[in-house]
């Protein structure tokens, strides 16, 4: 279960990591440094997510070369919509992986939860999204 | 190319099977959707597994059981109803903080509906919390950021602690209550 849940945590990373380059692009200087900090921190996860499916002797999935995104991307309103994707796809696969690990693995799965949950409020804040915190992050409405 | 399906049904929301939350409604596609985005990375055997995990009550894997009712859990449930009531108060005694707190109580008061069906029993009552609520507004605001703390603090240990079919509730309340942090302070 565990190499499951952290494999689709992985591959939600990576998506991320590419994500957060397009994002930046559109934004100010403010913008980009928020930008550049989520994409450090989603660049990190992935990391410690490929030392750790290593170590459980499992394969980690690799970054696909290119992503489609889910709509056009062209301006700072797009941008931040945009970033607020990345963090809440990626707290669904890290809300997944709580349940699927135990110990360590849950509690790295929990920390990043809670991160990218807080991540997509401050996007929605930045963009003037309203509502701009849901009752279950990572959760299908 | 993991995302291909999620651009070719953007624009149609009924049939939309993407990855994406849509940030402008806070709503969010279902996770089984979502991770059919991201497993075609993955592999047959970890996309079955992850397809595995069902709706918000689930803790992400295993099939249908018999929920058992752990103490710590009824007492989570009921520290739960009891952190709305406190909104409850505040709202009914400072008018002005209606905005701010109203969507924060109705996700308190839906983790405790959720709590409630995933532990197989019924919601507390809502009653008045034991001591009012300071009759200011900068002050009720320290008290309840000073309850949101404790109240997320609660969920993250009750989130570690818990069997795997509860973990994943209680990490999203665990992360909702840090987002309210977020927009409280």
């Amino acid at each position: 279960m565990t190499v499951e849940a952290l494999s689709a945590a992985l591959s939600a990373e990576h998506a991320a990591v590419y994500g957060y380059g397009v994002v930046g692009a559109h934004l100010d200087a403010a913008g980009k440094a928020a930008a550049a900090d989520a994409e450090n921190v989603h660049r990190n996860r992935r990391d410690a997510l490929i030392l750790r499916l290593t170590q459980e002797k499992a394969n980690p999935p690799a970054a696909a070369a290119a992503y489609a995104l889910p709509f056009a991307v062209t301006d700072r309103t797009s941008a931040l919509k945009l970033a607020v994707a990345l963090e809440s796809g990626a707290a669904a696969a890290w809300r997944q992986a709580v349940g699927g690990t135990t110990g360590d693995d849950r509690k790295m799965a929990l920390d990043a939860l809670i991160d990218c949950a807080m991540r997509a409020t401050q996007w929605r804040v930045t963009a003037g999204i309203t509502p701009t915190t849901v009752p279950f992050p990572g959760a299908s409405a | 190319m993991t995302w291909q399906d999620v651009e070719v049904h953007n624009d149609a929301p009924g049939s939309r099977t993407g990855a994406w939350t849509d940030p402008v409604t806070g709503g969010s596609t279902s996770r089984r959707t979502f991770l059919r985005g991201v497993v075609g990375l993955v592999g047959a055997t970890a996309a079955s597994a992850a397809l595995t995990g069902c709706g918000i009550f689930g803790g992400g894997g295993g099939g249908p059981e018999t929920p058992d009712q752990p103490q710590p859990l009824l007492d989570f449930l009921s520290a739960t109803s009891a952190l709305a009531d406190r909104y409850d108060a505040t709202i009914s005694e400072i008018p002005a903080l209606i905005g701010a707190l109203t969507p924060i109580r109705d996700a308190h008061r839906a983790h405790v509906k959720a709590l409630a069906e995933a532990l197989g029993t019924t919601a507390p009552k809502s009653a008045p919390p034991a001591t009012q609520p300071p009759s200011d507004g900068p002050s009720a605001m320290t008290a309840l950021v000073a309850a949101e703390k404790a109240a997320r603090d609660d969920a993250i240990t009750a989130c570690l602690a818990a069997a795997p079919r509860y973990a994943s509730l209680l990490g999203s309340i665990a992360a909702a209550r840090a987002t309210h942090l977020e927009v409280m302070t």
